[in-house]
C-alpha cells in the first residue's frame, strides 16, 4: 500500500523527478523509514524461529503437524523481504532494481535449489537421509569398557595395506591414519558386515569411507568398532582391491 | 490488419511498458547524467548482486542436496545453536548501524557517519569471532573440511560467506578513510549507500543460511 | 575543431606500445580483444586439423591417445572460451558505444581490466603445455575423471583456475555492457529503438551475468576436492558426480546461447543493410532475444537424459528444450522477411549472413532431434552431438563473426576488404564446412562414439572421416585466404567512406576510423534506425533522394575522456599471480598466493586513487 502511494506521489508530482539521484534521496528521507521499527521486527520473527526449532527439534511428531519447514521458510522470506525493502531501499528505488534482483532470486536462483534438491535427491531416499545410513543400518554404540580410543597407523600404496591385519576391541573408538606412500590416491573403506557374510565387499563397492589419503598426505578418520567378527578393509579407487589393496580388521 | 501486424503493435506496446520501466520519467537531456538517471555505481552494483544471489544459490544448493548423508553425531550434532543465533543478533544489528549510518549522512551528520561505521565494522568483525568459535569446535571435535559431507559443504558455504563479510569489513574501513578524509559529504556520499547495499546483501544471506543450516 | 581535438584529454597516448597497454579507449580494446581471439581461433584451428589428420584413416598414429584427449581439450575450451565469446565481447566492446551513441563505456578502466584479464587467463591455459600436461577432460570437464586420483598432473589445475579467471572477466566485462546499455544511449534511443546487435550483447551480458556464478562454484568445488580433500563429486566418499553436471550445465547451457546471441545480432544488421531494408518484425526479434534467454536457464538437464533423471524430470527438461525452438523459428523467419523484397547487394558479408540462416537451421534441428529423449539415448556421446553443436557455433557463430567482420572491417580501419577474396573464402569455407560437419550426423547414427582417438576399419566409417579432414582443410584454406586478405587489406591507404555499405545505424554517422571521442555532433534518434532516417527521411523504406548529413556542426571542447590507466593490467596481472600460486601451492608451501592477494590490494588501491578522468 506504501509503496503503492510513494509510486502515485513520483508520478503525479511533474516536479517530481524519480530518476533524479538527489530526488531520489529525498524522497528515502521524506519516507522516514523507522529502521530501528524494522530491527525489533527482524530480532521477533528470529526469537520465533529459534523457538520453532527448540520446541520442535525435529521434523518429526508434533513439528511435522504444524509444518515446521514451511513455517519457518516463511520466517525467513519475510526477514529477507524487510532487509531488502527497508534496508537496501527497493522499496522506494527505481524499479529497475528490484527487476535485476528479483531476476536473480525469483527466476533463476530460488527456481535452481528447488529443482536441484528434487532432481538429486528423489523423494525415496528421504527416510534414508534422516537416519543417516542405509535403511536398517545398525550404527554401533560406543562401549565404554571396550578401552580407550585406540589408533591403528597403516600405509597404502599401490596395490597394498602395510600392516595388512588389524584388531580392536567390539565397542571401542578407533582412529584409522592410513600414510599413503603411492604414488595415487587410496583410502579405507570399511564394510558394515563382517567377512562371513561378505568376503569381498569391493565387488559391490559395499561400505563408508573412513578415510582417504591424497598422494604423500596421511589420511585420518575414525568409526566405533561393530559388533565382533572379521572384517575386510579396502580402498575403494577403482581397480585397488582387485590388485589386492585389501586387509582384515578383526574386531574382538 | 494482419496477424503479423497485431503482433508488432502488442510488442510495440510492451517494449513501451519496458521503457517506461527503464526510465520512470524522460529527463531533460542536457541536464541527465544518464539515460536513466541512475548512477552508473549503483546500477553496477545492484547487477552484481543479482549475480552474487546465484552464486549463493549454487552454494546453497550443494548443501541441501547433501543434507542428511552424514550422520548427525559426525557434524551437524556438534555445530551450537546459541553460538549461531547470537551471530545472526549481530548481523542484524550491524545492518541497523549501516543503514543509521547512511541516515546521518544524508542529514549531514559526518560524526556519527564515521561513528556509526566504525561500529558496524566492530559488529562485522564480531560475527567472524563467533564464526571462529564454531569452527575451532567443529574442527576439535574432529569435523573438517576433509572429513565428510557435512564438513566440506559447511566450511564452503559459511567459509565464502564469511569472505563476504571480511571484504564488507574492509570496504567500511576504506569508507572510513574516505569520510575521515573529508571525500564523503551530505550531497556526496553514494560511496556509503553502495557499501550498504552490499552489507546488507550480506546480511540478507546470512538470514537465509542460518535456516537452512541451523534451524530446518 | 582541429585545434579542439588536440587539447582534448586523451583516452589513452596517441601511439605507441604504452599507449596500448594503459589504454581504456573502448575502440582500442575492442581491437585488442578482436585481435587475441582470432589469434587463439587460429590455434584451436590447428589443434582441429592435428585432430582431424589423426582421424582421416583408420588406425591412425599421428598422436597417442593421451596428447589427443589434450588436443580436443584445448580445441573446445579455446573455441568457446578465448574465441568465440572475446570475439563476440570484441565486437562488442567496438560498437556497442557507437550503436548507442556513447563516448565509450561506462566503465573504461574496468573493460580494459576484462581484457588483460582474458589474455592473461588464456596465456596461463596455454601454459599447461609448457609444463607437459595439458588439461584432458573435455571441455566439460566431468567429475570424477577431474578428480585429482584420476587425473594426478597439473593439467585439470590450470583449466580450473584459468576457467575462474576467464568467469570474472567475461563478468566484469558484462556488468559493464549492461550499465552502458542502460544508461548511455543518446537522447531518444529508447530500449525498443536499440540496434539489434546492442539487443543482442545485452541480452548476452544478462546471460553470462546469472550463468557465470554457476560455473564458479562447481569449480571452486572442484578445486577443493583436488586440494583439500573433500569430496563434492567423489561417489566413494558419499559425494556426487551429478553436481557437477549440474552445476556446470546450468552454466553450460546459457553458454551456449551466450556465444551465439551476438552473432544473432550481427546478423540482423547485416541482412537489414544489404537488403536496405529495415528489419522484420523489430520487436519481435527483440522478445525473441528475451525469451530465449529465459528459456535458456530451463533446459540444462537435456545435457543429462542419459544419466538416469527421473522419467518426469526428462519430461520437463524435453519440453523446455522443444520451447527453444520457438524464438529461434521467430528469428529464422524474420530474417527470411527482411531479406523479402529488398534490393539485395551480394556482398560477401551478405553471403555469410545467408549462409549463416540455412546453416544454423540445420544446427537448430538437430538440436530438436536431440531434445528428443529416446533419440538423445541413442545419440548421444557420438559423432551426431559433435555434428551438432559445430553446425551451430561453426555454421552459426563462426560464419556471423565473418559476416561482421566484412561488414564492420573499413569502419575499424578505413579500409576495405577485398571482395574478391572474400568471397573466395565464403565458398571454401561453405563447402569446407559442410563436408566436415554434415557427416559427422551420420557417423553418429551409424554409431560412431565421440572422443575415440581412432578407429578400427571396415566398420563403415572411412570414407566419411576421409571427407571430413578434406574439408576441414579446405575450411582452413579458407581462413588462411581471410588472413591474406586482412594483411593486404592493412598495407594498402586508407580508402573506405564513412558510411561504405549505406548503413542504418549511429556508427557510420561517424569517419572510418571513429575519433577518439567518437562523435562531435548527435543526430536526433526516432526509431531503430536513425542514420537511415536522417539520410533518406523518417519512416521511408526506400533509399531514395539522400540527404546530405552535416556533422561538423558539433564541438569537442567540452568532451571529457577517461584517463589511461596501467591499473587495470596490474590487477589482473596480480589477479594471475594468484591462479598461478593455487595452481602450484602444495610444491610451493603456498607463497604465491598470498603474494598475489598482496599484489591485487596494491594494485586494487592504486586503481581507486587514480582520478577516474
Amino acid at each position: 500500500m506504501e509503496q503503492e502511494q510513494s509510486f502515485q506521489r513520483s508520478t503525479a508530482d511533474p516536479h517530481h523527478d524519480p530518476g533524479d539521484f538527489v530526488a531520489e534521496e529525498k524522497r528515502i528521507q521524506q519516507a522516514k523509514p523507522n529502521y530501528v521499527g524494522v530491527f525489533v521486527a527482524l530480532a521477533i520473527l528470529t526469537a520465533i524461529e529459534i523457538s520453532i526449532t527448540l520446541i520442535f527439534p525435529s521434523e518429526e511428531g508434533a513439528g511435522a503437524t504444524i509444518g515446521r519447514v514451511p513455517l519457518l521458510l516463511f520466517l525467513t522470506v519475510a526477514k529477507a523481504l524487510l532487509v531488502i525493502l527497508y534496508y537496501m531501499h527497493l522499496k522506494f528505488d527505481s524499479r529497475l532494481y528490484s527487476y535485476f534482483f528479483g531476476a536473480g532470486v525469483l527466476a533463476f536462483g530460488l527456481p535452481f535449489v528447488i529443482s536441484m534438491i528434487f532432481l538429486m535427491s528423489p523423494p525415496q531416499l528421504a527416510s534414508q537421509r534422516h537416519e543417516g545410513g542405509a535403511p536398517g543400518e545398525q550404527r554401533p554404540t560406543p562401549n565404554p569398557n571396550a578401552g580407550p580410543p585406540v589408533t591403528l597407523k597403516l600405509q597404502g600404496f599401490e596395490f597394498e595395506f602395510d600392516p595388512g591385519a588389524l584388531a580392536a576391541n567390539s565397542g571401542q573408538v578407533v582412529r584409522i591414519e592410513l600414510q599413503n606412500t603411492g604414488s595415487v590416491e587410496h583410502n579405507f573403506v570399511m564394510p558394515s558386515e563382517p567377512v562371513a557374510t561378505l568376503p569381498e565387499p569391493w565387488v559391490t563397492n559395499n561400505g563408508t569411507v573412513i578415510a582417504k589419503a591424497p598422494v604423500a598426505s596421511v589420511g585420518k578418520g575414525g568409526f566405533t568398532a561393530p559388533a565382533p567378527g572379521d572384517y575386510a578393509f579396502y580402498c575403494n579407487v577403482p581397480g585397488h582391491a582387485l590388485a589386492g589393496m585389501h586387509g582384515i580388521i578383526s574386531i574382538k | 490488419m494482419s496477424a503479423v501486424g497485431k503482433l508488432e503493435k502488442a510488442g510495440d506496446r510492451v517494449g513501451s511498458h519496458m521503457e517506461q520501466v527503464v526510465s520512470e520519467a524522460q529527463v531533460q537531456p542536457e541536464h541527465a547524467e544518464t539515460t536513466t538517471g541512475l548512477d552508473h555505481r549503483k546500477l553496477l552494483i545492484w547487477v552484481f548482486i543479482a549475480s552474487e544471489t546465484i552464486f549463493f544459490a549454487s552454494l546453497m544448493a550443494t548443501y541441501l542436496v547433501f543434507r542428511g548423508k552424514t550422520p548427525p553425531q559426525d557434524g551437524l550434532a556438534h555445530l551450537d545453536l546459541n553460538v549461531a543465533s547470537i551471530n545472526t543478533f549481530i548481523l542484524l544489528a550491524s545492518s541497523l548501524t549501516m543503514v543509521l549510518a547512511l541516515q546521518s549522512i544524508e542529514s549531514g551528520k559526518k560524526g556519527r557517519l564515521i561513528g556509526l561505521l566504525i561500529l558496524t565494522a566492530l559488529l562485522g568483525a564480531l560475527f567472524l569471532g563467533g564464526q571462529a568459535l564454531e569452527y575451532n569446535e567443529l574442527i576439535t571435535n574432529g569435523v573438517s573440511i576433509d572429513t565428510n559431507l557435512f564438513g566440506a559443504t559447511f566450511f564452503t558455504l559459511t567459509g565464502f560467506h564469511g569472505a563476504h563479510v571480511a571484504i564488507g569489513i574492509l570496504w567500511i574501513i576504506m569508507l572510513i578513510i574516505r569520510a575521515l578524509r573529508g571525500g564523503i559529504s551530505q550531497h556526496n556520499h553514494l560511496a556509503v549507500e553502495l557499501g550498504g547495499l552490499y552489507w546488507h546483501f550480506v546480511d540478507l544471506v546470512w538470514v537465509v543460511l542460518f535456516t537452512i543450516i541451523y534451524l530446518i | 575543431m582541429a585545434t579542439n581535438v588536440l587539447t582534448l584529454p586523451r583516452t589513452s597516448e596517441p601511439t605507441g606500445i604504452w599507449s596500448w597497454i594503459t589504454t581504456v579507449d573502448h575502440k582500442r580494446l575492442g581491437l585488442l580483444y578482436l585481435l587475441t581471439a582470432v589469434a587463439f581461433f587460429l590455434i584451436g584451428g590447428i589443434e582441429a586439423l592435428i585432430i582431424r589428420t589423426q582421424l582421416a584413416l583408420p588406425n591412425g598414429t599421428v598422436v597417442d591417445p593421451s596428447l589427443y584427449n589434450q588436443l580436443f581439450t584445448m580445441h573446445g575450451t579455446t573455441m568457446i572460451f578465448l574465441a568465440v565469446m572475446p570475439l563476440n565481447t570484441g565486437f562488442g566492446n567496438y560498437l556497442v558505444p557507437l550503436m548507442i551513441g556513447a563516448r565509450d563505456m561506462a566503465f573504461p578502466r574496468l573493460n580494459a581490466f576484462g581484457y588483460w584479464l582474458y589474455l592473461f587467463a588464456g596465456i596461463l591455459l596455454y601454459a599447461s603445455f609448457i609444463f607437459g600436461n595439458a588439461p584432458d577432460a573435455g571441455w566439460f570437464g566431468y567429475a570424477p575423471l577431474t578428480e585429482r586420483a584420476y587425473s594426478p598432473g597439473h593439467g585439470i589445475d590450470f583449466w580450473v583456475l584459468s576457467l575462474q579467471l576467464l568467469g570474472i572477466s567475461s563478468l566484469v566485462g558484462s556488468l559493464n555492457f549492461v550499465v552502458t546499455i542502460l544508461n548511455m544511449r543518446a537522447p531518444g534511443m529508447t530500449i525498443n529503438r536499440l540496434p539489434l546487435f546492442v539487443w543482442g550483447v545485452l541480452v548476452t551480458s544478462l546471460l553470462i551475468i546469472f550463468a557465470i556464478p554457476s560455473i564458479t562454484v562447481a569449480l571452486i568445488l572442484l578445486l577443493f576436492d583436488r586440494y583439500f580433500g573433500t569430496s563434492f563429486y567423489l561417489a566413494s566418499a558419499q559425494g556426487d558426480p551429478m553436481l557437477w553436471q549440474h552445476l556446470f550445465w546450468f552454466f553450460g547451457h546459457p553458454e551456449v546461447y551466450i556465444m551465439i546471441m551476438p552473432a544473432f545480432g550481427i546478423i540482423s544488421e547485416v541482412l537489414a543493410t544489404y537488403s536496405r531494408k529495415p528489419i522484420f518484425g523489430y520487436a519481435a526479434m527483440a522478445f525473441a532475444f528475451a525469451g530465449i534467454s529465459f528459456v535458456s536457464f530451463t533446459v540444462w538437464a537435456h545435457h543429462m537424459f542419459a544419466t538416469g533423471l527421473s522419467p518426469v524430470a526428462d519430461a520437463v527438461f524435453a519440453a523446455t528444450s522443444f520451447l527453444v525452438a520457438v524464438p529461434t523459428g521467430i528469428k529464422i523467419f524474420n530474417w527470411l522477411g527482411t531479406i523479402w523484397k529488398g534490393s539485395i547487394r551480394v556482398t560477401t558479408a551478405f553471403l555469410f549472413a545467408a549462409g549463416f540462416i540455412g546453416q544454423f537451421t540445420i544446427g537448430g534441428l538437430g538440436g530438436v532431434m536431440l531434445a528428443t529423449v529416446p533419440v538423445d539415448w541413442q545419440i548421444t556421446d557420438t559423432y551426431f552431438v559433435v555434428g551438432h553443436f559445430h553446425y551451430v557455433l561453426f555454421a552459426g557463430a563462426v560464419l556471423a563473426l565473418f559476416a561482421g567482420t566484412y561488414h564492420w572491417f573499413p569502419k575499424m580501419t578505413g579500409r576495405y576488404l577485398d571482395e574478391r577474396l572474400g568471397q573466395i573464402h565464403f565458398w571454401l569455407t561453405m563447402v569446407g564446412m559442410i563436408m566436415l560437419f554434415f557427416f559427422m550426423h551420420y557417423l553418429g547414427v551409424i554409431g560412431m562414439p565421440r572422443r575415440i582417438y581412432t578407429y578400427a576399419p571396415g566398420q563403415g566409417w572411412d570414407i566419411w572421416n576421409m571427407i571430413e579432414t578434406i574439408g576441414a582443410f579446405i575450411v582452413a584454406a579458407g581462413v588462411l585466404v581471410f588472413v591474406v586478405n586482412v594483411f593486404i587489406s592493412l598495407r594498402q591507404p586508407k580508402t573506405a567512406t564513412d558510411d561504405p555499405w549505406d548503413g542504418q545505424t549511429l556508427e557510420w554517422a561517424t569517419s572510418s576510423p571513429p575519433p577518439v571521442y567518437n562523435f562531435a555532433a548527435m543526430i536526433p534518434v526516432n526509431s531503430p534506425r536513425p542514420f537511415w532516417d536522417a539520410k533518406y527521411g523518417p519512416h521511408s523504406e526506400f533509399a531514395e533522394n539522400p540527404k546530405t548529413i552535416d556533422l561538423s556542426g558539433g564541438s569537442t571542447a567540452h568532451v571529457h575522456l577517461p584517463n589511461p590507466s596501467i591499473w587495470p593490467l596490474l590487477l589482473s596481472l596480480a589477479l594471475t599471480i594468484f591462479a598461478v600460486g593455487i595452481i602450484f601451492g602444495p610444491q610451493t608451501g603456498w607463497i604465491l598466493a598470498p603474494i598475489g592477494v598482496v599484489l591485487m590490494f596494491g594494485s586494487f588501491l592504486g586503481w581507486l586513487a587514480q582520478p577516474a578522468g
